[in-house]
């Protein structure tokens, strides 16, 4: 009887628990219908802002600009900024995980000092058990991306590297890379480089021919007005790019969750008539040995 | 060479994509008129109202925020965050962010957060003068 009570006691909590899941489940769903919009109306702009970064870098003619100009700190005194974007609340599944582990690696390569601005409550939370520093007075969310948040963390950090309390600034997102897949993305924004450099890993040569181009008034000055607002809406996009993610990511665990409580429960029942079977035909059999006693 | 290819492109979507005849940006120094056959070059703009005439020869004015011009090849290419015709943008939100803008300029506040402020205050200006525009004409 004890096994009888036990077997249904799991089946209700794990009942209950599959309702959290389930709504947790529908609430993920729509969010990610929002977020994939936003996301989806975002694409163009992030693009277009990729590309005319990588043309100006392109065809900019030698500068010293402070914006371009990599740290003349030793190696081991160097710090790095860093900015994780994380979400606010768990269980998304591998989703805080993936970036924190990417922030980790890089740290680890990077070495020198590390400065961390993050985004989202998950990761401050992760930071803190593990004593890593991170800029306390950085606090933003990762919920609802808007270009304030977007202007004000860029200002934020644009400061932070003028002032030189910083040296090199990273930025470590998730981003879509189809409609289900997600991937932890990482890309230095300050000092800027050109992306396709990184990627090749060496300079494109300056003086091959390209269409001359104006800045006006001078190089620089363009630089000057430009940057901030590329940086602004770098990190806008990078903002919906992970809220996308971290929708989806919920979604899909919350959905593997509800799949899990669910046959969990056939299992459970299966067991559950067993026994109970067990019991009747233990119960028939003790009364008819007790009549064939009487006899 | 009559008119130039032009993609206005916003943070919520591709805003303006056609061929133009004469187009009038906000530069960081005042106003820039482009034609076709420009010369190439990249400008920043600031916040204020792009003109646009079409090859229809018929005008159109929209609010934008802060973003990048860049002319190539006889096509223009406008990155802003944000960019709103004279019917979308609503007159009293941005009453309301000018007069908190204000009133926080007033306050002693960071550097940083003045910076922020004015390109706030800047934007809710834009969007109440082509507003106030739109409904005079």
């Amino acid at each position: 009887m004890a096994q009888l009570k036990e077997i249904r006691d799991r089946i209700n909590s794990i009942e209950g628990t599959q309702k959290i899941t389930g709504a947790m489940y529908m609430i993920a769903t729509t969010k990610l219908r929002h977020a994939r919009k936003s996301r989806d109306d975002n694409a163009v702009y992030f693009s277009a802002l990729k590309n005319l970064m990588e043309r100006l870098l392109r065809h900019l003619p030698e500068s010293d600009h402070p914006y371009l100009r990599v740290s003349d700190r030793s190696r081991e005194d160097r710090r790095h900024g860093y900015l994780m974007i994380t979400a606010d609340k768990g269980l998304a599944g591998a989703y805080n995980q993936n970036i924190i582990k990417e922030t980790q690696n890089l740290m680890a390569e990077q070495g020198g000092r590390s400065v961390m601005f993050v985004v989202g409550e998950t990761g401050r939370r992760f930071c803190r058990t593990r004593n890593i520093p991170i800029d306390e007075e950085f606090l933003f969310s990762s919920e609802n991306p808007s270009h304030e948040t977007g202007r004000e963390i860029s200002t934020y950090l644009i400061d932070l590297f003028q002032a030189h309390e910083i040296d090199d600034l990273h930025i470590i997102y998730t981003a879509m890379k189809s409609a289900m897949e997600a991937e932890v993305r990482v890309r230095q924004l300050l000092p800027l480089v050109s992306a396709i450099e990184a990627e090749i890993g060496k300079e494109i040569p300056r003086d091959i021919y390209n269409e001359e181009f104006i800045f006006w008034p001078t190089p620089d000055e363009v630089i000057n007005a430009v940057v901030p607002n590329y940086m602004n809406g770098y990190i806008y996009s990078t903002l919906i790019e992970s809220y996308c993610a971290e929708q989806n990511s919920r979604m899909l665990a919350m959905q593997t969750a509800s799949d899990a409580a669910s046959s969990m429960i056939r299992d459970l029942s299966v067991k559950y008539n067993r026994a109970r079977q067990g019991v009747i035909t233990q119960e028939i059999t003790e009364v008819s040995a007790g009549a064939e006693a009487l006899e | 060479m009559n008119a130039f290819a032009t993609q206005i492109i916003s943070s919520d979507g591709l805003f303006y994509f056609g061929r133009l005849k004469n187009l009038v940006v906000p530069a960081v120094d005042g106003e820039l008129g482009i034609l076709p056959g420009h010369e190439e070059m990249i400008l920043a703009l600031t916040e204020g109202i792009v003109r646009y005439q079409d090859t229809k020869d018929v005008w159109y004015k929209a609010a934008i925020g802060r973003g990048t011009i860049q002319f190539a090849n006889n096509r223009c290419t406008i990155v802003v965050d944000t960019a709103e015709r004279p019917e979308d943008i609503d007159l009293n939100r941005a009453e309301i962010a000018r007069a908190k803008a204000e009133e926080r300029l007033q306050q002693k506040i960071s550097e940083r957060e003045y910076k922020l402020m004015q390109m706030a205050l800047a934007r809710a200006l834009a969007r109440i003068k082509l507003s106030n525009q739109d409904r005079q004409s």
